[in-house]
């Protein structure tokens, strides 16, 4: 005989092809009579026959659906866009309920949040039907924008003893907006070693808020200090499973996980049959999961983003950058003229242009999570293909960077993660013999860097060899025999144009572009890449980049009647120099600054400006990377905020030269290229060339 | 939640600005007018939260807050220091004696009353 | 303290804050090292984060030896405290009047 349970199974599926054609139909004729009962039928059988064969959940599931659909039937509700797309995700959702007659507790509570929604959107009708009743503030929150947080919260040991109770500042972060609050105790605390007036408390809170994150670390204000807090916003498209939050609670390992997914079953219940974590912590990650699950759902509507062609943005940017420009002309005006009135309209002005400008340029602003995310399955699916075992690990998906550099930074990534896989990382077998581990690791992460974007790839794979590079580059002609090189300059090498390591050409790597392309990409982001490698140990490519291509704080600084600009966020200190030392041309001159010795160039030397060296000159300690560097100018002017352009034909190919920028008076300033600067500085000392 | 707030500060204008706002906040105020008189109120009444100004003659608040941490009915209670940017200094000795919760003088109402929020 | 058989029962006085927690705490450490535990917080009225904390604690020592601790009598002013801390989920509180007692 055949089985019921399968039977059914069949026969729902049909009525739910049938639910979802109608649905879509109604979705362009939502009065189409002959449509809506045509769902409300699908849905009818599903709930009967689905309790005969012990689908009770199922059951009871569909049968709201269907009371929800009898009041379309009778007229006394109609159908919009939004409510079918209510039902179709409840289609979606009865289609997996489908798989098990006894559905987990997570199936049920997605249940109910759909329900919930159901009936929130009939009340939501039933108000605009009826103006004499008042909206349901359900319906006012959703418009607004909101962001989900989640605030790890880890008082110090010390807190009640200071005076601190836990309970206001969790009632604040509730008063913000939508909370769900786990408390609980420090898993690593012993019995014996409990104190009743120590804090051992600890917090994990989901809060969906419209506040900014400076409302939620005022909050903190008084504990800051103190406490652990940390808090990071969880995106829409965060993989939410239970897992990820167990492994976020230190619950579990990220490689148990990892086994646990494999094996494709639900994994807090797994977790907890494998007797890996305690039941207490399943719970909490599966009611915060539900929370977030819940809210993106709700969030869905109001997340609603619009799409603008980059030309757009692009041309606002270009608009900005004019009115900045403008701007500063204004208070060179106001300056002048010695106007009152003017020049309290121009700090008004510099207000609201500089507001403007930060809002412009968030708009292009986009974490780089997104980006990371899709590398994980190229790294999986590389991994399979070349027999390898392969963890990624991202850190720091939060870093938000210009989405021009992020969209151009993701060849140029992805051409890295390539080659560790295929070059870096051994096949398990090699690893074991080398008393690795069989898995290897491969991390991409993102952070602040000295007012850039630090991204760092790093792997546990076999390295460089240093001596192979040497001999192939001076096999290709890139050095001489005898040139005498350290070791970031033999890494560097393999950024050359023409230079590949790979013995063989393979599949993944081999696509006839090589390393050089990485370095040229990242440079035409403003960028720079290092490598540091050991032989045997791995690799690590470092990329840093500017935030943004657009719009910089510099400093300018004039010499004769030249003006130049720096970047702000790398000028360390300024110092007043005297000219009489002797300097030459290669910037062998040094000068001390915090007890160190840093080499110095002089704009002047550099451009060749003519004019008279002045007797006293400022120096402009700046740093690149990690390596200092003094610019030894005339004068320096000050702080200056200003819009980069691309240079004419004329200046392209001057090299420490980033753009130039128009100045307040209609003048022209350069903006300098401190990393191309302080490269040149240094590999004068070396270069064969 | 109505809490009852000890207020301690030699500058009658000060007890008073404050004294209103927690009053109209729904609080119960206790006003001492400096560390010696506060200590006296501290007479095993509930108080949920002391703010005290830093510079008071008879006994300024750093050592009145040493005291309070003397006493075990009160020890706990958390302490809201009122501070002037030029006693910036004694933030470190108030710290030190068990104060953590600083608030800037001049402020607005609604600064304190946050402030409270978080403390009590 | 009426000791059952079947449950011990804790009647919880006025306050546990960190003023008086020490001093429960022990009080209680030897006699919650022995079977089952209800705690009737009927005469709770003031219950800080230390109070929470040491009932959470009670609570994990108990489950240890495979024993339950139950919270009877919780009035709403404290339930709230537990919804407020996200610890109401983990304590299991049980309604119940005790009029047989």
């Amino acid at each position: 005989m055949i089985d019921p349970v399968q039977i059914f199974k069949e026969e729902a599926a049909e009525h739910l092809h049938v639910l979802e054609t109608a649905l879509l139909e109604l979705e362009e004729h939502p009065n189409d009579q002959a449509q809506i009962s045509a769902a409300f039928r699908a849905m009818h059988t599903i709930k009967g026959a689905g309790g005969m064969v012990g689908y009770d959940h199922l059951s009871y599931f569909t049968h709201h659906l269907e009371t929800f659909f009898d009041r379309v039937r009778d007229g006394r509700l109609a159908l919009t866009s939004e409510k079918i797309n209510l039902v179709l995700e409840a289609r979606d959702h009865i289609a997996t309920l489908l798989e098990d007659p006894e559905p987990s507790a997570e199936l049920m509570v997605i249940s109910e949040t759909l329900l919930r929604h159901f009936r929130q959107s009939e009340s939501g009708t039933a108000a605009s039907s009826a103006p004499s009743q008042s909206a349901p503030s359900v319906a006012e929150t959703a418009d607004e924008q909101s962001c989900l947080y989640r605030i790890q919260i880890k008082p110090h040991r010390n807190a009640f003893k200071d005076g601190f109770d836990t309970l206001p500042v969790i009632r604040e972060l509730r008063s913000l907006g939508p909370c769900h609050v786990s408390g609980y105790l420090s898993p690593d605390l012993l019995d014996e070693s409990f104190e009743a007036d120590t804090c051992y408390l600890a917090f994990t809170v989901l809060l969906s808020s419209q506040c900014e994150r400076a409302a939620l670390d005022d909050v903190f204000m008084f504990v800051q200090d103190d406490w652990d807090i940390q808090i990071s916003t969880i995106g829409n498209d965060e993989a939410c499973r239970v897992g990820d939050l167990l492994v976020k609670d230190g619950a579990i390992s990220p490689e148990v996980l990892e086994s646990i997914i494999q094996t494709q079953a639900r994994t807090g219940e797994l977790a907890q049959q494998q007797g890996l974590v305690d039941k207490e912590q399943v719970d909490r990650a599966l009611a915060e999961q539900n929370y977030i699950r819940q809210q993106q759902k709700s969030k869905q509507p109001e997340e609603q983003s619009i799409r603008v062609p980059q030309r757009k943005l692009d041309s606002l940017m270009d608009q900005v950058g004019e009115l900045v420009i403008l701007q500063a002309r204004v208070d060179q005006l106001a300056l002048d003229l010695e106007h009152e009135q003017l020049a309290s309209m121009a700090e008004e002005l510099e207000r609201l242009v500089t507001n403007l400008r930060e809002i412009t340029f968030d708009i292009r602003m986009l974490p780089i999570g997104s980006t990371f995310g899709r590398f994980r399955r190229l790294v999986r699916d590389l991994a399979q293909e070349l027999g390898k075992e392969v963890e990624l690990e991202t850190q720091g998906e939060d870093t938000e960077l210009d989405k021009v550099v992020l969209d151009k930074l993701v060849d140029p990534l992805v051409h890295i993660l390539r080659n560790s896989l295929d070059h870096g990382i051994e096949t398990p077998q090699k690893r074991i013999e080398q008393g690795k581990t069989g898995k290897g690791l491969l991390s991409l992460k993102a952070s602040h860097y000295q007012g850039q974007i630090l991204i760092e790839i790093s792997d546990d794979g076999a390295g460089l060899d240093k001596d192979r590079i040497r001999s192939k580059a001076i096999e290709k002609g890139l050095i001489r025999e005898d040139a005498q090189l350290d070791n970031q300059e033999i890494y560097a090498l393999i950024f050359e144009p023409g230079f590949s390591t790979a013995a063989k050409i393979s599949d993944v790597s081999g696509r006839g572009v090589g390393m050089d392309v990485v370095r040229s990409s990242i440079e035409s982001l403003q960028g720079r890449v290092q490598l540091e490698s050991e032989k045997g140990k791995g690799t690590r490519i470092r990329i840093l980049l500017p935030m943004t291509l657009s719009i910089i704080e510099g400093l300018m600084v004039a010499v004769s009647n030249e003006k130049y600009v720096l970047p702000l966020n790398l000028v360390e200190e300024c110092i007043e120099t005297s000219a009489s030392e002797i300097s030459t041309k290669n910037g062998s001159r040094l000068i001390k600054h915090r007890n160190q010795m840093v080499p110095c160039l002089r704009l002047r030397e550099c451009f060749s400006v003519t004019g008279v060296q002045p007797s006293l000159e400022q120096t402009v300690v700046v740093r690149s990377g990690d390596t200092q560097l003094g610019i030894t100018v005339d004068e320096v002017i000050g702080n200056f905020q200003t819009v980069v352009r691309n240079l004419g034909r004329l200046y392209q190919d001057t090299p420490g030269v980033l753009g130039a920028t128009i100045l307040g008076d209609g003048g022209i300033a350069m903006i300098l290229d401190v990393g191309q600067l302080a490269g040149a500085n240094d590999s004068n000392k070396v270069q064969t060339t | 939640m109505s809490k009852t707030i000890l207020v301690v500060d030699d500058s009658p204008s000060i007890r008073q600005v404050v004294g209103l706002t927690l009053r109209a906040a729904g609080h119960q105020v206790v006003e001492a007018v400096d560390g010696k008189d506060a200590l006296t109120k501290l007479d095993g009444r509930k108080i949920h939260l002391i703010v005290s100004d830093v510079n008071m003659p008879n006994m300024d608040g750093i050592s009145f807050v040493k005291e309070v941490k003397k006493l075990p009915d009160y020890c706990y209670t958390p302490i809201l220091m009122l501070t002037t940017e030029s006693e910036e200094s004694k933030k470190a000795a108030g710290r030190e004696a068990g104060a953590k919760a600083w608030l800037l003088k001049p402020f607005k109402p609604e600064m304190l009353l946050s402030a409270i929020t978080k403390l009590a | 303290m009426t000791v059952s058989t079947e449950k011990q029962q804790w009647q919880s006085p006025a306050s546990l804050t960190i003023y008086d927690i020490k001093q429960v705490d022990q009080q209680m450490h030897e006699p919650l090292q022995k079977g089952s535990w209800m705690f009737d917080l009927s005469a709770l009225k003031d219950l800080d984060s230390t109070g929470v904390q040491w009932l959470m604690m009670a609570q994990r020592r108990l489950q240890k030896r495979g024993e339950l601790l139950q919270l009877v009598n919780v009035q709403d002013e404290i339930k709230d405290i537990f919804a407020v801390l996200g610890v109401l989920e983990t304590l299991s509180l049980k309604q119940e009047t005790n009029e047989d007692d």
